[in-house]
């Protein structure tokens, strides 16, 4: 980042080890292998994949908070805490982690899980805006939870808010109970009703919870309550929820509050802090930075 | 004019039946209802009707428990009442899931922090307490009847009576008809308890929501205990003045109850106005501005027509003439009602319209996110049609069974029972 | 569980297997069930490719499921989601890429009901607006067959330059050229010139570059003028550099005449007068000459006229430019110590004043302020960006000697893409040089993006044949002769180079067969010519045994990168990135492509009949200012929800934003009795529309403003009648160096209804 004081030799170096540790960070990931990156490295360059270099800084934000989610995972679930971070500061009202939600759960009409307010304030000139992305709280404390007659919806060990579709009658008091607007209702409508077919992509599958489920007929969950749920079916399989790693300012966060020396620790740490509605005594687990 | 009757309910209770198909094949979209404003007419009707039995059985209790005599001429219809208007709520609610099939989830399933929970399985042995009590009730008139029905009929009442049969012996009547009285106390005093919690439970069960300002004091279960037992006061002035023929009416009941019928208005409206004056006298938006909007917002005409001028004005007016008929006395009952499900819904859905968090409503586009809600023309199909099956069941339950009169007098065994047509 | 997944190649299987295991193993006690699946018995394979959502192009992975589109996921080998200099590259990269919301609903473009599926013909001759044109579906052959037949006349008649094409500017663009050259028509036009065209020809006269990029991550101050990146969204690294500049504490001053996205990030706003930015950057300059905090050694060695051009400022003083833009002439001169003092700094500006007509001028004052700092092809500085050059095509011919429809040889730094303004204007007015018969329309709905509607419907209509390649019967399609169904991006090829300070390559592939088997735009002209049977310059028929795919492949190979076509596809994300890291200080080993082969303050005084006024930047006010019966300025801005007015019938997309209202500062709605949601007319001299009013306090009194795009009355039921369009006010307004579409100089007035 610096200016090029490195003569161009030392910096081609520099260039080339900085891509190779890339690639062997990547290795060191247990999903994603770079095969086809190191057989073209391995073609051209005739030499090995180098450990990772030291001065090349691990600490970049979406790194880290995947390197964590990994450790976490390793750990029995009642003793992870998830919680999410979102820098108001950085959050540019893109709508990106709105669609991307909405895509990776194939959310129909009617349902958001993470809408995103902006406000307006003040009086000319003197005016600023603010943009406040709102997933579920997750809280410690659920108005939700509480009311459900037949706990459908319920707080895993983890943390994570959860609904169970088969379970869940469609009686709609925990929509109305929740402090924060954040639940919808699967109403049974698609997009693209009547245009004159509904489109293939609205049939695919979607894998919340784990659970496969095609919206069709009357099967959940059509009929349900539905809500963000922090991409269970990724952290499952250790991906970052998709509104983490689609957010073009870099603005959210997500991590293991149980881990002192975690990113997510260390960022409530600060005086910008603060949750929504904390009267409530709902005690969410989403932070914001404001 | 009976016929004709019958052929009016019979017809719309067969666009209810339709109604209810289409609803369980179309699902909750063909309502006008959105994820925001999620609980609408249909629950709006569940509360009424809920609070209609729970009203309608206290006042049985009057009878049965405490022996007001002077009311004992709508003892058994109160419970007949009870036990309908139980049976409507129940049919609301089932309607209104976003999966009907699955309503025995919740008595299999359980959650002790859910006051919904425990509503439920109270409904259950509320139902069972008015049951047992019709059973006891009637079990005499409905064992005679078995004897002089034919065909169908006659299987359905031996069906009802479970078997009971006027015994031989007058010895044994007397026994029995005690056995009655001990039971319908017994019932009585279980019931009070239950219908008081069945209700003032409906009513916390609003009450705990922290999420909406307007519900969430404690005076949303006293307040729904009294509107439920207007209502049943209402219900039973409007039935005994519409039913019992002039001649035979107890014009000093139906004062009484009249009278009792302005006693709980005053103190409905008192908790109104209790509730209502200290929510306007602060600032916080969630609770000043719902009680505003609901007032002299877009409709008005609710609050002030509905819950004040039919729910309470013109009941008190039309039932504090001295000279006062029988009809004024029956219309002062309709117009509690109407104004008592103009009550419900102002306590149900205005909560609704103010968005939780500022900004929210601008978020996302969407009719199915709106804070906004009018219901459309299939909710009301749909409840006039189901209010319709339940009246005609109620209807030939009154048709069919000895509930307006009291009997008088011993029956000899063998006798015929004087089958008196309750219309 | 432990299964690598290939990167390009995936099965489901695994992914399937390893949820229910994870699943069991995290979910241990709980109540909640967890359903172990039978393996599930789909393909589903992981397809690189560039979006196309927008003309930014970011890098996308598309999930196709048995055929299906699934999902889109940000690619994170394509540079464009991640950065925009190479030594940010492999720090960024980790924070994996980025995509904004219109790429997200991608999907849906694709499988939009409301599409094209078949070539359509025109059988009511009457045209119009409001006029159903009555079409009949007809075969691909047919259709050719149709448009083989009135293209041949013009040939016939020799009189090829009759046809005209317009076209997006990033879809098929080398291939329409060379079909043009082939064909013999000049009047190839693209996009631009209704779009940037005034701030690349600013950048040229100042830099000798089309396209520089500031280097924002790692610079210390950024003074932005009418820009709005952080909603504007052109590449999706944007949001990340500039708070990745701001964390690493640089500071962020934006130039607005509204309160934007942006501004919302920046430590400081600065309201201004529409097209007033010129004065502001002129007086910025004079303090920084009066302070002698100018870089001397680089002016003195790199750059041209700095003397004429400090003359010019002499009086050109802070309070001079208060009374003029509305900027306090204190806060002025705070700017230009600020920005001159905290270096690396970048000041910029794009099509907020470059959409008026004083825009070339005053850009060029903007750009400037860089180059007296000597903040140029620094880090943290101002890029010299150079797009990576493809080879050479394979088409051989020589471009035609006719002259341009447009005449654009009038304008002295006129955009390659042509002259729409005049095209039209010409059109409607038949006072063209001669006359011209057919048109193609290539994913461009001219009636929507085009000033002054009726008009150019007017002009439309004079034309004898018209051939409309678009996914959707829109607004232009409707005045059409026949509609050639076209492709979504997820169904064709092509290759992107465009956006960040590095070299790089990117694929765009077909993720699935064409819907509805259709050309690709590119392919249709590759059709059309060899049945025209056009032949090149050695007398062969061009394209006769090369397909759009072969002409990518001969060009990559061409090209410094030196690759196939397949070697491409093969390349981690489809992505080839020059081993080469970003460079410096260019201008230090290459000449200067300007003509004096300096960076110019001024233009050389022999340069290209070009009037006096725009050889130093002088500040002109714009042509069109607000009067008593228009006394407001009316200015338009893109937002991230939407591109141009093709995205409103997305579902997704309309959930976020389906309509645009006309936002206005609630001080001046008051004075005028206007209420918060009112529905208004607007009326300028040229039009009248409605509009809903919106209050925001963070417009500028005097000013104004909505989102561009809206207003459709034909496209689809998403977007059918929702929102208005600003060219129904205006006129043909031109910038008279640039040829550019002057949208943002309107003035309106506000009634009631």
């Amino acid at each position: 980042m610096g200016s090029n004081k490195e003569p161009n030799q030392g910096r081609k170096e520099f260039i080339k080890k900085g891509l190779l540790a890339g690639g062997g960070l990547l290795v060191a990931s247990e999903l994603i292998k770079w095969k086809p990156m190191i057989e073209a490295v391995k073609a051209t360059q005739h030499t090995e994949v180098l450990p990772l270099v030291e001065t090349v800084s691990t600490e970049d934000v979406v790194i880290r908070m995947q390197k964590e989610l990994h450790e976490a995972l390793k750990k029995p679930v009642e003793e992870i805490h998830w919680i999410m971070v979102i820098d108001q500061k950085k959050c540019v009202a893109c709508d990106a982690c709105t669609v991307g939600c909405s895509a990776e759960n194939g959310l129909p009409p009617g349902v958001v899980y993470r809408p995103v307010i902006k406000e307006e304030i003040g009086t000319y000139p003197n005016v600023s805006r603010r943009f406040t992305p709102r997933p579920c709280m997750h809280c410690e404390n659920p108005p939700c939870t509480q009311v459900c007659p037949i706990g459908a919806t319920y707080k895993r060990p983890d943390g994570i808010v959860s609904i169970d579709y088969d379970k869940c009658l469609g009686c709609r008091y925990c929509l109305s109970a929740c402090p924060y607007g954040a639940r919808s209702f699967d109403w049974g409508e698609y997009h693209t009703e009547n245009t004159p077919e509904v489109m293939p992509y609205e049939l695919e599958p979607t894998f919340e919870y784990g659970d496969e489920k095609v919206r069709k007929g009357n099967k959940s969950p059509i009929g349900n309550a539905r809500k963000c749920h922090f991409c269970i079916h990724r952290l499952q399989n250790g991906m970052l929820p998709t509104c983490v790693t689609t957010c073009i300012g870099r603005a959210t966060y997500f991590g293991d509050l149980n881990n002192p020396n975690g990113l997510v620790a260390s960022l409530i740490g600060s005086p910008r802090v603060k949750r929504l509605k904390e009267k409530l005594g709902t005690k969410p687990s989403v932070y914001y930075l404001t | 004019m009976k016929r004709l009757y019958f052929f009016i309910i019979g017809a719309f209770s067969l666009v209810g039946l339709w109604a209810i198909y289409y609803r369980l094949t179309e699902g909750l979209k063909m309502t006008a209802l959105t994820s925001n404003v999620s609980w609408g007419l249909w629950v709006v009707f569940y509360i009424f009707f809920i609070g209609l039995s729970a009203g309608s059985f206290l006042l049985s209790t009057m009878v049965y428990v405490f022996n007001m005599k002077q009311y004992e001429k709508i003892g058994k219809v109160a419970l007949l009442s009870a036990f309908f208007s139980l049976v409507a709520g129940l049919m609301f609610i089932f309607i209104d899931l976003g999966h009907p099939e699955r309503f025995w989830h919740a008595l299999v399933y359980r959650q002790p922090t859910s006051i919904l929970s425990w509503e439920i399985h109270f409904y259950l042995i509320y139902m069972l307490i008015i049951v047992a009590e019709l059973w006891f009730l009637l079990r005499e008139d409905i064992s005679r009847l078995v004897i002089k029905a034919k065909g169908f009929k006659k299987f359905v009442f031996k069906l009802v009576s479970i078997g009971y049969s006027i015994p031989d012996n007058s010895e044994k009547l007397e026994r029995d008809r005690k056995q009655t009285h001990k039971w319908m106390k017994i019932l009585g005093i279980i019931g009070i308890p239950t219908a008081i919690g069945v209700h003032a439970g409906t009513g916390s069960l609003f009450g705990v929501i922290v999420a909406k300002h307007m519900w969430n004091s404690g005076l949303t279960p006293i307040l729904f205990l009294v509107s439920a037992l207007v209502s049943g006061a209402a219900l039973m002035l409007l039935l005994y003045a519409l039913l019992v023929p002039k001649e035979k009416q107890d014009n000093t009941m139906l004062k009484s109850l009249g009278g009792l019928l302005i006693l709980f208005i005053a103190v409905d409206l008192l908790i109104v106005a209790a509730k209502y004056l200290v929510g306007l006298y602060n600032y916080v938006p969630d609770e000043r501005q719902v009680l505003l909007n609901m007032m002299f917002g877009e409709r008005w005409y609710i609050f002030w027509v509905g819950q004040i001028m039919l729910g309470a004005i013109i009941p008190i007016l039309l039932l504090s003439i001295k000279k006062g008929s029988s009809t004024l006395k029956a219309l002062a009952g309709l117009s509690t009602i109407l104004g008592i499900f103009c009550v419900r819904w102002n306590l149900v859905v205005p909560a609704y319209l103010e968005s939780p968090m500022p900004g929210l409503e601008t978020a996302f586009v969407h009719d199915r996110l709106l804070f906004e809600y009018t219901p459309n023309l299939f909710e009301w199909i749909t409840s006039l049609g189901l209010i319709s099956i339940v009246i005609l069941l109620f209807s030939l339950a009154l048709n069919s069974l000895p509930i307006m009169e009291t009997k008088e007098g011993k029956e000899d065994n063998g006798e015929t029972a004087d089958g008196v047509q309750a219309i | 569980m432990k299964k690598p997944l290939d990167f390009l190649k995936c099965t489901r299987r695994g992914f399937i297997a390893g949820t229910a295991t994870i699943g069991v193993s995290l979910l241990n006690g709980k109540s909640m069930k967890s359903v172990a699946h039978d393996l599930l018995n789909f393909e589903e394979i992981k397809i690189p490719t560039c979006c196309h959502m927008c003309g930014g192009g970011t890098g996308v992975i598309a999930t196709v499921r048995d055929g299906v589109v699934a999902k889109l996921e940000p690619n994170k080998y394509n540079p464009i989601g991640v950065c925009n200099t190479s030594l940010n590259f492999t720090e960024n990269q980790k924070d994996g890429a980025a995509m904004c919301p219109k790429g997200l609903s991608g999907i849906m473009a694709l499988y939009d009901p409301d599409r094209v599926k078949k070539p359509l013909l025109r059988t009511n001759p009457e045209k119009g607006i409001n006029v159903d044109p009555k079409w009949r579906e007809i075969t691909w052959d047919e259709a050719f067959d149709i448009i083989v037949r009135e293209l041949k006349k013009l040939i016939n008649e020799d009189r090829p330059e009759a046809l005209i094409t317009f076209s997006e500017n990033s879809l098929a663009t080398s291939i329409q050229r060379d079909f043009g050259n082939l064909f013999g028509t000049p009047n190839i036009s693209f996009h631009t010139n209704i779009c940037s065209a005034t701030r690349k020809a600013a950048t040229m006269a100042v830099f000798g570059v089309d396209e520089p990029l500031g280097d924002y991550q790692n610079s210390k101050y950024m003074l932005i003028f009418g820009w709005n990146p952080l909603s504007a969204v052109k590449w999706s690294h944007l949001p990340q550099i500039l708070l990745n500049g701001k964390s690493n504490g640089s500071k962020l001053v934006i130039i607005d005449p509204r309160y934007s996205e942006t501004a919302a990030k920046a430590d400081l706003w600065y309201p201004i007068i529409p097209g007033t930015d010129g004065a502001l950057a002129l007086a910025m300059s004079h303090v920084i000459i009066e302070e002698n905090l100018y870089n001397q050694e680089f002016i003195e060695n790199w750059t041209f006229g700095f003397d004429e051009y400090k003359k010019y400022l002499k009086d050109k003083t802070p309070e001079w430019a208060e009374k003029i833009c509305g900027v306090s002439a204190k806060d002025i001169k705070s700017l230009a110590i600020e920005f001159a003092t905290n270096q690396p700094s970048i000041a910029d500006a794009w099509i907020g004043p470059g959409q008026q007509s004083n825009g070339f001028n005053s850009i060029r004052a903007v750009l400037l302020l860089n180059v007296l700092v000597g903040s140029v092809d620094e880090p943290g500085g101002m890029m010299m960006t150079e797009e990576f050059k493809l080879g050479e095509s394979p088409i051989r011919i020589s471009p035609p000697k006719k002259k341009r429809f447009d005449g654009k040889e009038k304008f002295p730094f006129g955009h390659n893409s042509g002259v729409y303004v005049e095209t039209f204007r010409q059109l409607f007015e038949e006072n063209g040089p001669y006359k011209l018969d057919v048109a193609f329309i290539t994913m461009s709905n001219l009636v929507l993006s085009m000033p002054n509607t009726s008009q150019v419907v007017e002009g439309l209509k004079k034309l004898k044949f018209i051939v409309v390649n678009d996914n959707y019967l829109n607004e232009t399609s409707n005045l059409a002769d026949i509609v050639i169904p076209g492709t979504t991006y997820l169904e064709r090829f092509g290759l992107v180079t465009r956006g960040i300070n590095w070299e790089y390559v990117a694929l765009r592939q077909p993720v699935i067969k064409p819907l509805f088997n259709q050309y690709s735009e590119a392919e249709f002209f590759i059709e059309l010519a060899k049945r025209l049977e056009l032949k090149d310059q050695s007398g062969q028929v061009a394209f006769s045994n090369i397909r759009y795919e072969d002409y990518l492949d001969i060009r990559l190979q061409r090209s410094k990168a030196n690759i196939t076509l397949d070697e491409l596809k093969e390349a981690p994300g489809g992505v080839w990135t020059s081993p080469e890291s970003t460079e410096y200080r260019r201008y230090e080993k290459t000449v200067i492509k300007t003509e004096t082969k300096k960076f110019q303050f001024s233009l050389s005084n022999s340069s290209k009949n070009i009037s006096l006024n725009y050889i130093l930047p002088e500040y002109q006010q714009r042509r069109w200012l607000p009067d008593k019966k228009y006394p407001y300025y009316l200015i338009s801005w893109k937002h991230i929800t939407h591109t141009h007015s093709r995205t409103q019938n997305n579902p997704y997309l309309s959930e976020l934003k389906d309509q645009n209202y006309l936002y206005i500062n609630p001080m001046t709605a008051n004075s005028l009795g206007f209420k918060d949601g009112e529905l208004v007319g607007v009326i300028s001299p040229f039009g009248e529309t409605k509009a809903q009013l919106r209050f925001s306090p963070g417009m500028h009194p005097e000013v104004l403003g909505t989102e561009w795009g809206f207003g459709h009355w034909a496209f689809g039921d998403y977007a059918r009648e929702k929102g208005f369009a600003v060219n129904q006010l205006n006129k043909f307004l031109v910038d008279e160096v640039t040829g550019q579409a002057l949208h943002k100089e309107i003035c309106v007035n506000i009634r009631k209804i």
